[in-house]
């Protein structure tokens, strides 16, 4: 037994910096792994819907018909599940936190308007997609 | 003998980090009696299991509480895994012990915080949380999270951490250590916290058999209850494994037990490293619990064994889930020990046995 266990730190304490942040002057350095907030690269996104059905929060909604990807992101827990399950990997994990607001409002993505080039390159590639499946029906049909 | 009086004790109280209530029952200065009333924080979590899929239901288990995240996703994975005979690739096993050990240093100097500042010790408080922040940046690192890690999955975990940064790891323990030695030093040879503690909050061997108590409370009582004994996942690796036992049965003890486990955790965080082998971190894991099968399995968490038990109905929901955790086992035994003691001893005595009533009431 005895005292002042503690005083060698505590001594050391009163000249080294301090261990904690001045945060908001001080800007946080995030890890590379960290869970900050989910964001949509809309332009690959091809509305597929697993991440909707993956989300255990219920944060994500997607609306193929209006062509909109929606995020809750006050719903979001940052499970990374939607980001691990996208086919086509136009999910991402920020590391940056979402920004505090007022107001909890989802957020809304549309798929940008096609200029005539791509609807007529993206009509081309389904007229061909139909043709095919129409082709392996009649082999089917057939055989 | 003096007039008894009814005093009510919490939920709210500066000392309790969470809403546990008692009636004492006081004699002079003394406690006759602790009738304990809980019931406070209960969220229905386990009648969830009806609305969320096994397998987004870990996601849940986690959120029971903030301090034994890991532990539940864990348990939680293990009793699905029994449930439907997944067997988990061995990397899996050791990252998930290696995590789980972490969050038992977490846990502990938390607990080791919340107890010196309970005592009136602040600086002790305040270094016991600094140091903690390591372990919480090693999370942060490796998982992503800080609390909430959401790194246990049904069939392994989702994050692999690389050999170099496991290698980074020890690292950053051994650097804690002559730091933690320090902490050590005072919370078991310094006069003024053993002054506060000894004696504080008896509980016999006897009693502790009895009572059913489990974790650092019964080892600290004599009880060698320790369900690593077992070797269960990557526990089975480990050379050799001895739980720690106080045998003073006081606060002290508890205090003892908590500390030492902390040191055990680097310890066994090392070995694993050292012999993690490489492969694959997840098993596919497909289809539905079978109709009418049930599991169990167990866990020590760092408050104590937690048990859960899980029974498929052949669907995606799974029809019972319960757990049952290590406070609830020790809220008898918390009863006694504040029977007789003085009445500026409850708060210290209620944190000694480091309640979690989130756990609890689930």
């Amino acid at each position: 037994m005895g005292s002042f266990h503690l005083a060698k730190m505590s001594l050391k304490n009163l000249f080294s910096k301090p261990a904690t942040q001045l945060y908001p002057i001080q800007k946080p350095v995030y890890f590379a792994r960290t869970k900050g907030r989910v964001v949509n690269d809309i332009k690959l996104c091809i509305l597929c819907g697993t991440c909707e059905r993956k989300c255990p929060a219920g944060a994500l909604k997607v609306d193929k018909a209006a062509e909109t990807w929606t995020i809750n992101p006050f719903s979001c827990v940052q499970c990374y599940s939607c980001v691990r399950a996208c086919p086509k990997k136009s999910l991402t994990m920020l590391a940056e936190y979402t920004p505090a607001a007022t107001v909890k409002v989802a957020r809304v993505e549309k798929k940008p308007e096609l200029t005539p080039e791509e609807r007529a390159a993206k009509e081309a590639a389904e007229a061909e997609k139909a043709a095919k499946v129409a082709a392996a029906k009649a082999k089917k049909a057939a055989g | 003998m003096g007039k008894r009086t009814v005093i009510p004790f919490g939920p709210q109280h500066p000392v309790l980090p969470e809403p546990v209530h008692f009636d004492l029952v006081i004699e002079d200065e003394k406690v006759v009696e602790a009738i304990p009333q809980v019931g406070f924080i209960h969220r229905g979590l386990e009648k969830l299991v009806e609305k969320r899929d096994y397998q987004s239901f870990v996601y849940i288990t986690e959120r029971i509480c903030g301090i034994c995240s890991f532990g539940h996703s864990l348990g939680y994975s293990q009793t699905i895994e029994a449930l439907m005979e997944v067997e988990v690739p061995p990397r899996a096993e050791y990252l998930r012990v290696i995590w789980h050990e972490l969050s038992r240093v977490h846990s502990h100097l938390l607990w080791m915080g919340l107890l010196a500042d309970a005592f009136g010790f602040e600086n002790l408080f305040m270094q016991c949380w600094r140091l903690r922040e390591r372990v919480l940046d090693i999370f942060e690192q490796t998982t992503g999270g800080r609390v909430i890690l959401s790194a246990c999955n049904v069939g392994g975990v989702n994050q692999d951490i690389a050999n170099e940064d496991l290698r980074g790891i020890v690292q950053v323990l051994d650097g804690m250590r002559g730091e933690y030695d320090q902490l050590l030093k005072t919370f078991l040879r310094d006069r003024s916290v053993a002054n506060r503690l000894s004696g504080v909050g008896y509980l016999s061997e006897q009693q502790a058999k009895e009572l059913c108590v489990v974790g650092p409370f019964a080892r600290a009582s004599g009880l060698a209850e320790d369900v690593r004994n077992f070797g269960y996942g990557g526990y089975g690796a480990l050379a050799a494994f001895e739980p720690v036992v106080s045998t003073s049965g006081d606060g002290y003890g508890r205090c003892e037990v908590r500390a030492l486990e902390v040191l055990q955790a680097f310890d066994i965080v090392k070995e694993l490293v050292d012999k993690i082998p490489d492969g694959p971190i997840d098993a596919k894991v497909k289809g539905a619990p079978e109709a009418a099968s049930a599991a169990v399995s167990r866990l020590e968490q760092p408050r104590g064994e937690c048990f859960y038990y899980s029974k498929g109905n052949g669907t995606k929901f799974l029809e019972r889930f319960r757990i049952r955790t290590p406070t609830s086992q020790n809220i008898a035994g918390m009863t006694i020990t504040l029977q007789g003691c003085d009445l500026a001893d409850v708060p210290l005595n209620i944190l000694t046995i480091d309640p979690c009533i989130s756990c609890t009431e689930r």
